[in-house]
């Protein structure tokens, strides 16, 4: 078995096909890299400077509390209360960029923010260049290897159909079993291993995140379970009695399909399944909220509308209660949209199990933190951090208005969700396809065999 | 035999062949029948999101009109949104619209970045493109050109009737340029029903640009001729058609998934884009670090305006000092946010340069940015909107701001507007830029893809020269 092991990889190594995939992976793999790199360079930097920006504030404001202040100016310091709900760093955004580059990293928290509004800063990339998509390690995996792997894999045995050698090479090999092994391995390798071993490049060089080390593992788990599945249909399709130019048609017929074209079915159908309302619509209808709610509200300068503690604090007590209205009011308008978007989302997760790149693709982006499900749960809570935020603050507006050190120590802080998801369904679901589609293709080579 | 004499029995034997192979017919159908699926889907959406628009604009400007009397500042804050419109060109080719901001928010101290990015609320990981007749001409055409026209030649080649050719005296240079035409046809045949669909969209989704949707349709003629050549040139070149199409199919791999992405990495590492805390802290500090009429530079602001009106007093003023410190603040601003823009602005210039260089290796992206600039779809437009929008901005926000300024008086903060001030504010109104200046902007993209259609041109004449050298 090793011997012929040996064999099949010396051939394939020294065939222009293999050399040739081998020369576009490792190029990709490249790109995928450097891109990588740099996007998770960027999420660390961005985050870092919310954190500065928000301990900067804190200090400052600490420093103001601990002095002694004229009640005028004391009474103004629970509105420069400034805190920063930041996600935790997605521990494999240099693997899978998934909604990384347009997700907000980061929201300011103060008595003015409001939930349906809280992420101002959003990313600025080019639009352009989010049009071209990225080129990460996981579009690799999901898109450039299936197809390297049917150009390798295509003719595994029906070539030696067509060119008649089929029973010599059995009869040499000792069984199919060992010659399909001995052909398998190595092109599974050849692609696979590239890919892990960029992986294990990019663990070794970057830099060191909590959970990056699972994070891998469960990413190269599905990564290697989808790449078994098309191997499963490769050796399916070999295993039917067609050329190896109709193999090749075949597979790279269902690799359009599934890879292509289905995915984008999806994401453009899904909202005919599920429609939601209009985000031009939800933000009117926020806006006609806000104004039939804070008809009381006069400036956002509480600081030059009157120069006496009362009349400030009043004025700071209004603004407050007239934000805590408008969210109030704003609140049902955007939950109606979440939950619509939320069925949309279900949906688009129910249809993936039918797409198998399309549930690889969103068990990646789970594993690395750069999912949906992360992304929502980031929002969440940094909407439940500003409600507590803001009842901590409105406990003190209600008291005397007076921040004092104790009170500001006092104040909740934001502690970021973790930003990985389990890929196990996903992993199951892929290796049961993967060991459906082989266990197709021994049958009937066990029929082809029988019948050799 | 000359080409014309040729061409005829090659076409009909060719489409004879096509017809008779039900999994290449099979896959046709279908691709055809999601490419009006494309079309349709595309029609739906963009005819929602402009009504949307139109109705979402009509409540804006009410709800705006009927605030009520109120602060001029505190209906500053509450302003107004800005939103892109979408002529009917968008529905052939979305460009860059989905992963743009379709409205800004227009109030007073800020300049907010475009909100509301179709891509936000996507549901799906794979982002592999919209689904519109951009994306089935661009992506998808190519696959199935490819995989059709690959056993051209080397079919003939396989089956020796090569050499029957030959022996029959036909001239085998001219043989390619006859295979080019006869997978023209089969190519023309699948497209003219997507092709037609798109221009009766186009049409009833508005009033088009006739001239940019001419463009549109000729640019992608254009596109198919190329790759026509492309295929038959490679179709001769290998010895089986299996081989054929696995390199058509790796080059469309490369050409249309790889090398654009790689180009936006590129541009992505080389000119990087600020990212958006830094921005706005770059923005926030210089807003501080200026001019500042209600704190630092109070007095000294006092002193000047009451310079400016000869009196010694504030009370004196004619004018309400606040209004007139919310207008200097925003003069401020406005210096700051010309600044900061106009780097990014700068940034993305360059990234659209790096982007551009993908084009001398993969077609795909120069027909890209001609198709967007065409359905006026482009990067270009939508910092126009955002330019537009926030010079509206700066108008209402001036005017609000000097209407406290002449009426508020002593009252300053506590000052009313009449409602006639709202409705005196104009609607933003921006229309995208016109055709020639959209293609002016596309010039080097429209050459390369000339270029290339000369190369394959040239390409195939010589394919056809070693075919015939080869077959002797």
């Amino acid at each position: 078995m090793l011997k012929l092991l040996a064999i099949e990889t010396r051939q394939l190594l020294t065939s222009r096909a293999a050399q040739a995939a081998l020369l576009v992976l490792i190029l990709m793999l490249g790109i995928a890299m450097a891109n990588g790199r740099s996007l998770l360079a960027a999420q660390i930097a961005t985050r870092a400077a919310a954190t500065a920006e928000a301990s900067e504030a804190r200090a400052k404001l600490a420093e103001q509390v601990a002095k002694d202040l004229p009640a005028a100016e004391a009474v103004l310091l629970p509105v420069r209360v400034r805190d920063a709900a930041v996600s935790a760093v997605p521990p494999l955004a240099d693997v899978v960029a998934g909604r990384a580059v347009t997700d907000p990293m980061a929201a300011s928290i103060s008595l003015r923010s409001r939930a349906d509004n809280l992420f101002r800063r959003p990313s600025l990339e080019n639009p352009e260049r989010l049009m071209r998509g990225s080129l990460d390690l996981a579009f690799v995996a999901i898109v450039v290897a299936p197809l390297l792997l049917i150009a390798l894999g295509h003719g595994l045995f029906s070539a030696d159909r067509d060119s008649g050698a089929a029973r010599l090479v059995l009869a040499q090999a000792g069984g199919l079993g060992p010659l399909l092994l001995a052909r398998s391995l190595p092109r599974l390798a050849l692609v696979a291993g590239p890919i892990l071993l960029a992986l294990a490049l990019l663990l070794a060089t970057g830099p060191d995140l909590p959970g990056r080390g699972a994070a891998a593992l469960n990413w190269s788990a599905v990564a290697l379970a989808l790449l078994a599945a098309w191997w499963g249909a490769i050796l399916w399709v070999n295993s039917c009695r067609v050329s190896a130019d109709g193999a090749a048609l075949a597979l790279v017929s269902l690799w359009a399909l599934f890879t292509l074209v289905l995915p984008v079915l999806v994401a453009a159908n899904v909202q005919l399944l599920h429609p939601s309302p209009s985000r031009l619509a939800e933000m009117a209808a926020v806006r006609a909220a806000e104004i039939a709610a804070s008809t009381e509200w006069e400036n956002d300068h509480p600081e030059v509308a009157a120069s006496e503690a009362e009349a400030r604090r009043a004025s700071v007590a209004r603004a407050a209660g007239v934000s805590a209205r408008v969210e109030a009011a704003v609140a049902p308008v955007s939950a109606r949209f979440a939950d619509a978007l939320a069925a949309q989302q279900q949906a688009s997760a129910a249809l993936a199990w039918a797409v198998p790149p399309l549930l690889a693709s969103q068990a990646m982006a789970d594993a690395g933190g750069t999912g949906l499900a992360g992304a929502i749960g980031f929002r969440s809570e940094a909407a439940a951090h500003l409600a507590r935020l803001k009842a901590a603050l409105g406990q003190v507006l209600a008291d005397d208005g007076l921040l004092t050190p104790q009170r500001l120590a006092a104040l909740p802080r934001f502690i970021p969700p973790p930003p990985t998801r389990s890929t196990l369904p996903a992993l199951i679901w892929l290796a049961l396809i993967a060991a459906l589609l082989s266990g197709l293709a021994a049958r009937n080579f066990a029929r082809i065999e029988l019948a050799a | 035999m000359s080409t014309a004499s040729i061409f005829a029995p090659v076409a009909a034997k060719d489409w004879l062949e096509f017809r008779r192979d039900r999994r290449l017919l099979l896959m046709a159908v279908l691709v055809t029948l999601l490419a009006l699926a494309a079309v349709a889907t595309a029609w739906v959406q963009i005819t929602a999101y402009e009504a949307d628009r139109r109705a979402v604009a009509a409540q804006d400007r009410q709800t705006w009109d009927g605030q009520g009397v109120r602060n001029p500042h505190s209906a500053a804050h509450f302003g107004f949104w800005a939103m892109r419109p979408l002529g009917p060109m968008a529905l052939l080719d979305p460009g860059i619209t989905p992963h743009a901001g379709a409205m800004v928010w227009m109030e007073a101290h800020n300049r907010n970045p475009a909100q509301a990015r179709p891509v936000d609320d996507l549901a799906t990981g794979l982002d592999l493109g919209s689904f519109s007749a951009a994306w089935v001409l661009q992506l998808l055409m190519p696959l199935l050109i490819f995989v059709i026209g690959a056993g051209m030649v080397a079919r003939e080649r396989e089956a020796g009737t090569l050499r029957l050719m030959l022996a029959s005296g036909a001239a085998l240079p001219r043989l390619l340029p006859a295979k080019a035409g006869a997978l023209g046809r089969i190519a023309l045949l699948l497209a003219v029903p997507l092709l037609a669909a798109a221009a009766a969209a186009v049409l009833l989704a508005g009033v088009p640009d006739l001239a940019a949707l001419g463009l549109w349709l000729l640019v992608h003629g254009l596109w198919f001729a190329l790759l026509v050549m492309v295929t038959v040139i490679v179709s001769a070149l290998c010895r089986t058609a299996a081989q054929a199409r696995l390199l058509l199919v790796g080059l469309w791999l490369v050409a249309a998934l790889l090398v654009p992405r790689a180009g936006a990495g590129l541009a992505g590492v080389l000119a990087p884009a600020p990212d958006p805390v830094a921005f706005a802290q770059g923005i926030e500090a210089q807003m501080k670090s200026g001019h500042d009429a209600f704190g630092k530079d109070a007095k000294a602001f006092e002193a000047e305006v009451m310079a400016r009106y000869k009196v010694s007093r504030l009370e004196d003023l004619p004018v309400n000092i606040d209004g007139l410190r919310l207008e200097a603040a925003e003069q401020h601003g406005n210096a700051v946010f010309d600044r900061a823009w106009g780097e990014l602005a700068a940034t993305y210039d360059r990234q659209r340069q790096i982007m551009r260089l993908a084009g001398l290796i993969s077609p795909l992206v120069p027909l890209q940015n001609v198709s967007m600039a065409l359905a006026g779809t482009e990067g270009g437009q939508q910092l126009d909107f955002q330019a537009g929008a926030e010079a509206h901005r700066r108008s209402i926000i001036s005017t609000l701001n000097m209407d406290m300024a002449r009426k508020a008086g002593a009252a300053g903060f506590d000052y009313k507007a009449d409602p006639a001030l709202w409705r005196a504010i104009p609607d933003f109104a921006w229309q995208p830029q016109p055709l020639a200046q959209r293609l002016a902007g596309v010039g080097a993209d429209l050459a390369l893809l000339v270029l290339w259609t000369l190369l394959a041109l040239a390409g195939l004449r010589c394919a056809g020269r070693r075919l015939a050298a080869q077959a002797v």
